[in-house]
């Protein structure tokens, strides 16, 4: 009897043991994380990093992260004059200008985009955004010719580069309009400035714009958890997802209809422009996320997949590698989506009536 | 020499009962809503929602919002320039979010709970 006891004793004393160890293990996890929110870039900026560093390292870094976002608004901003994409529209026409790496590099990855497209998507569609945000504020349409005129002045084939710091729009009054790219670039670079400081793992929201890396670090996990981004509803409140994504790496970028959008004679007139016809898309998207590795890219495209609708989109999607995309579509009974196959398996819906459905395109 | 002693594996099962209950439950805090006002990255209000007053006000450098926490919450009033914050209409559920962007200003609500989303895209 003594001698059982004494076993008994013995493997109480090894369970509570392994239990203790298990939980110390939890606490002695060195990985800290750091939130910031913010307003940045016309919007609302939230970084949210993990490290094996201290909490003030990490504010640190992140600090230079929001910086950074200063940095290249100065540098890409249409609406201030002293701004380098200003400077280019300024001497439109007529002299090439000396412009930093970070507008080098977006302008750059804008005519890659601009290409793969066949212009749905365009940097220089500046002059066809600003004649219709003139003349809605107005609250008047632009005229037929007046639109010819700024399709006339809208054209990449006319933007060159001169590396590593060169740039000329050889168009006499045309304008580059980088909104449909600026936010992805800038995820971009403050995604390899996070990544170059050591941060193993964080999520950059610039104003919906998501840009993950690292999976979700978690408490004592020693595998990671991916990040969970959502996708808007295009009829619900801000934050209220059709349908959640599970990933641990890359961007998910959205383009949308249902939220900037001015009415005229009981219109709705949106703000993403099809750079060819001059006029605010019209059609049945309300919004396309891309999800990829290059944010840039991923921007660009989701202005260009509104622009080119659904079918057109799936077929380009079918030659560029590594390229997802979520299409939420408003129909005569409510919305749907579609989806790329390859995010089969990590795209929910969050809505009970909503269906998703899996498009193959490889 | 007794080998099963009940008591023994009453202990062992208990034990087992807790170390199983402590992974869901660690890291899950209440399930209470929160309202939270962050103006340029800083918190300027966060509490319960089941405890704030029915109308908060908030003055900043750059203007006026009124919220209104009757059924949801919502912006009722505002004197910036276009009037996005209380067109952006009621939010109920944790992670939704009304800005009013020239005042730099946030409301969202949130909830502690394991099943939330980290971001959405939009």
């Amino acid at each position: 009897m003594k001698k059982s006891s004494l076993r008994h004793f013995f493997l109480i004393f090894c369970s509570l043991a392994g239990i203790v160890g298990i939980f110390s293990i939890r606490m002695i996890d060195p990985l800290k994380t750091v939130s910031r929110d913010g307003i940045s870039m016309d919007t609302v900026v939230r970084m949210t990093a993990s490290a094996a560093k201290t909490e003030s390292e990490l504010d640190e870094i992140l600090e230079g992260a929001f910086g950074l976002l200063e940095e290249m608004e100065k540098k890409f901003s249409t609406h201030d004059p002293n701004s380098e994409i200003s400077a280019v529209n300024a001497a439109s026409g007529a002299e090439w200008v000396k412009i930093s790496y970070d507008t080098y590099a977006v302008l750059a990855s804008s005519i890659n985009a601009a290409r793969l497209a066949d212009g749905a998507f365009d940097p220089t569609v500046g002059a066809v955004t600003l004649l219709w945000q003139k003349k809605l504020a107005e609250g008047k349409i632009p005229e037929d010719g007046e639109i010819s005129e700024a399709v006339r002045k809208t054209d990449f084939g006319k933007l060159s580069l001169s590396a590593p710091d060169g740039a000329f729009l050889d168009i006499s009054g045309g304008a580059i309009d980088l909104g449909g790219v600026a936010k992805g670039y800038a995820s971009a670079a403050v995604r390899d400035y996070l990544r170059k400081n050591d941060v193993t793992s964080a999520l950059i929201d610039l104003g919906g714009n998501v840009a993950v890396m690292g999976g979700r670090a978690e408490r004592g996990e020693a595998k990671r958890a991916p990040w969970r981004v959502g996708i808007q509803h295009p009829a619900k409140p801000r934050g209220a997802p059709i349908c959640v994504l599970e990933i641990s790496e890359g961007a998910v970028i959205t383009a949308g209809v249902y939220e900037r959008f001015r009415e005229v004679q009981g219109r709705r007139y949106t703000h993403i422009f099809d750079p060819r016809a001059g006029r605010p898309v019209d059609g049945e998207l309300e919004s396309v996320t891309v999800v990829s590795n290059d944010p840039t890219q991923a921007d660009a495209l989701s202005t260009a997949f509104m622009v080119m609708g659904r079918d057109a989109s799936l077929r380009l999607l079918s030659v560029i590698p590594g390229t997802d995309a979520v299409f939420v579509s408003r129909g005569a009974d409510g919305y749907s989506v579609t989806a790329t196959a390859g995010l089969e398996g990590t795209l929910k819906p969050s809505a009970d009536e909503v269906l998703v459905e899996f498009a193959d395109v490889r | 020499m007794k080998r099963y002693d009940p008591a023994l594996y009453a202990i062992l099962a208990l034990i087992f009962a807790l170390s199983c209950a402590y992974v869901p439950l660690a890291g899950r805090g209440g399930g209470e809503m929160t309202i939270e006002v962050v103006r340029d990255g800083k918190t300027e209000f966060r509490a319960p929602l089941g405890d704030v007053p029915e109308m908060l006000e908030f003055r900043g450098p750059e203007g006026y919002n009124a919220i209104s926490s009757v059924e949801g919450v919502r912006m009722v009033s505002a004197d910036c320039p276009g009037g996005d914050c209380i067109r952006a209409g009621t939010i109920k559920n944790a992670g939704e979010s009304i800005i009013c962007l020239p005042h730099r200003l946030t409301v969202k609500l949130t909830k502690e709970s394991a099943s939330e989303m980290d971001a959405v895209s939009y």
